[in-house]
């Protein structure tokens, strides 16, 4: 009797375990999967963290620092590393790297700088990449004489996280503005160090370019910056006063470049008197599929770029911003007045800039409300998030005083989040440097770029602030993290990284609930051998 | 028969294996054997009141500095760098210069500044100059720290 109850109870209990076992898979990849889907358009609306605006240049009062103008790279072997590299205006022209041990939260100065080379005077414009070792790469014009006169443009290196530098190796002579870098770690054994650069055919006079041709010019590395290939004009050549270049690289390589076509635009060229040009300028994008061997003829982002006001110095002139997806996005943006004040606007690219959305309003204050948003920087996150920050001054009726506002995307430049304020305390546009050219009359320079580093996770941001300035033309460099859900930020196709683990976890769970119940049947089964001669759990 | 516990291995080694494909645990970790990092700046809490400042001890290097106004009071903040000989309490007037590392404009109560500075080992001193209706400074009231930076 009791053994019969035994082995009915025992087969009762094995039977709905089977059941159980069949259906805890199913149930759990239906809940998972009920779960999963809406959890993309529910958590990209969250809203992300904005950390505590730091300092990441040091004051001292013995000095007037002007410092402005930076570039945040990240070392890719390691995430903590991250370096910052910035003009300074004042007390003379020089360049200034601080540099992060903590992720980009705290910087301390990169000492001893790297040496200048021999007959260049002062540093100026620096830039700053990595190769895929962690070696860090240093680029800067070498200037010289009372006119500050560029006489050459020099890269060094380090390996040893900004504790040494080799010697400063000429890459470029004299005559060459507006120099970038960038480094694509996909090709050789060392990356492909790509320059991008203004290149004038003649002395440049005073305040201004010689009558052109004066072309965008490139030409690219791959043993570190001792060789280089040959130069390749990669403006159009109907394009006569193409100016301000910006490079981004795709994942796959891709170089992509973009400038402003002045079109008639003479004034500014050459830094002539007279007020803000009348007409307009074009935004051209120019890509090589081939790692920078040969470039596509330009294409028009947007042909109806309004001046914003007068070029302040045309060698120091802010490109528009230019990023790159690793889907074959691009994205630019940039500012310009056509609704009177000054907006940001950016302009997106599906097809890897062969076409382009039409411009895209991005501050969210309202239109025609007479306040400036400007100097905007774009960059795209692993995950396909697209941040884009820039100055702003809608806090100051007065339209003066900057602040730094965010903007992020989800869904590659369809529409952007609310605008969000980074900085805490605003600063003053006026304090900075000024220039005794006739374009830059009465016009402090507040830099000629703002600085962005997309991570998956969160953005970092740093620009240039005079909240603690008590005399012009003091500016230093403060920074700040957005931080974001890891997962809030997943985009498109990658939305099945979040899926995925749930799926393999619930497979997983299934696989051991299945073996867990053989296990447990064989045990019961031997044990029902010594009680059960009938052989009930053979149905098992 | 198969031997339960003989299962129970493969499926732990297909978990195993599996849980590589776990996104994230593919990647591969940061390299953590290179070259040092740099020290991050120290980060110090300065709390102005009537008629004092309130901070930690203030190491050698970056400094970054959350000064915060807790008092009732408007203060202003002057950092200044010692020569030596000079004692901000000292009865008599050494006629040596002193310089301003750091000055802020008078901060309203509840205000927060940041700024950093790159202190070397010596002797400095933070001051309030506010002046109240009575003639004196609050740095003659006492607000006033002077305090010695050693390399850690």
């Amino acid at each position: 009797m009791c053994q019969s109850t035994y082995r009915d109870n025992s087969s009762m209990y094995l039977r709905s375990l089977k059941r159980f076992s069949v259906s805890l898979p199913a149930a759990l990849l239906c809940i998972v999967l009920l779960a999963a889907l809406p959890l993309r358009p529910a958590m990209s609306r969250e809203r992300p963290e904005v950390k505590p605006d730091l300092p990441a240049t040091s004051n001292d009062f013995r000095f007037v620092r002007t410092q402005n103008s930076p570039l945040l790279a990240a070392d890719p072997t390691d995430s903590r590393f991250v370096v910052l590299a910035h003009r300074l205006d004042a007390p003379d022209f020089s360049c200034a790297l601080q540099i992060s041990g903590d992720g980009g939260r705290t910087f301390v100065e990169a000492t001893p700088m790297p040496e200048l080379p021999k007959n260049a005077e002062k540093c100026y414009a620096p830039e700053v990449a990595f190769d895929q070792e962690g070696r860090l790469y240093y680029l800067f014009i070498g200037l010289r004489g009372a006119g500050n006169s560029p006489m050459g443009v020099f890269l060094t290196t380090s390996s040893d996280r900004a504790k040494t530098f080799t010697k400063p190796v000429r890459v470029l002579g004299a005559g060459n503005y507006q120099v970038r870098m960038a480094m694509d770690p996909t090709a050789g054994d060392r990356g492909r160090l790509h320059l991008v650069w203004l290149h004038t055919t003649e002395d440049a006079p005073t305040g201004g370019l010689p009558l052109p041709p004066n072309p965008i010019m490139t030409k690219h590395s791959d043993d570190g910056g001792q060789t280089f290939s040959e130069p390749l004009q990669i403006s159009d050549p109907q394009r006569r006063l193409s100016v301000a270049p910006s490079v981004a690289l795709a994942p796959d390589g891709t170089v992509h470049v973009v400038y402003y076509d002045f079109v008639d635009d003479m004034r500014d060229y050459q830094g002539l008197e007279g007020p803000t040009w009348p007409g307009k300028w074009a935004l051209i994008v120019t890509s090589s599929t081939d790692a920078g061997e040969n470039f596509s003829r330009g294409v028009v982002v947007d042909d109806g770029v309004v001046p914003p006001e007068r070029v302040l110095l045309i060698f120091t002139m802010p490109p528009p911003a230019l990023a790159a997806g690793s889907d074959g996005s691009l994205y630019v943006a940039w500012h310009d007045g056509r609704n009177e004040d000054w907006d940001v606007f950016l302009s997106g690219s599906s097809d890897g800039g062969r076409s382009w959305n039409n411009p895209m309003r991005l501050n969210d204050d309202d239109a025609g409300n007479g306040v400036h948003q400007y100097l905007p920087r774009v960059a795209v996150a692993p995950g396909g998030r697209v941040d884009v920050i820039f100055y702003d001054r809608r806090d100051d009726p007065d339209n003066v005083d900057n602040d730094v506002y965010y903007t992020f995307s989800t869904n590659g430049g369809e529409s952007f989040s609310e605008n969000l304020r980074l900085t805490t305390e605003s600063s003053d546009s006026r304090s900075g440097q000024h220039y005794l050219v006739p374009s830059a009359q009465d016009r402090a320079d507040f830099g000629s770029r703002i600085a962005l580093l997309a991570r998956e996770d969160r953005a970092i941001a740093a620009w240039t602030d005079t909240r603690n300035a008590l005399l012009a033309p003091y500016q230093d460099i403060f920074s700040t993290q957005i931080v974001f859900d890891r997962d809030a930020t997943a985009t498109g196709s990658s939305t099945t990284p979040i899926i995925l683990p749930i799926m393999v976890g619930v497979l997983l769970l299934a696989l051991l609930g299945f073996v867990g119940i053989r296990s447990m049947r064989r045990r019961s089964s031997s044990g029902a051998s010594e009680h059960d001669p009938a052989g009930v759990t053979e149905e098992l | 028969m198969k031997n339960p516990a003989n299962v129970r291995a493969v499926v732990l080694r297909l978990a195993a294996a599996m849980a590589f494909l776990l996104p994230g645990s593919c990647r591969s970790s940061p390299g953590r054997d290179g070259p040092p990092l740099p020290p991050p700046a120290a980060i110090v809490d300065v709390s102005m009141k009537e008629y004092s400042f309130d901070h930690q001890p203030i190491p050698a290097g970056r400094i970054v500095v959350n000064l915060e106004n807790d008092g009732r009071e408007e203060h202003d903040f002057v950092l200044a760098a010692l020569p030596a000989g000079v004692d901000v309490g000292a009865k008599k007037d050494s006629g040596q210069l002193v310089a301003t590392v750091f000055q802020t404009r008078p901060r309203p109560p509840g205000s927060v500044r940041r700024f950093a500075v790159d202190l070397v080992p010596g002797r400095y001193a933070m001051l309030c100059f506010i002046q109240d209706k009575d003639g004196r400074t609050h740095a003659d009231k006492g607000m006033v720290s002077q305090f010695t930076v050693v390399r850690e």
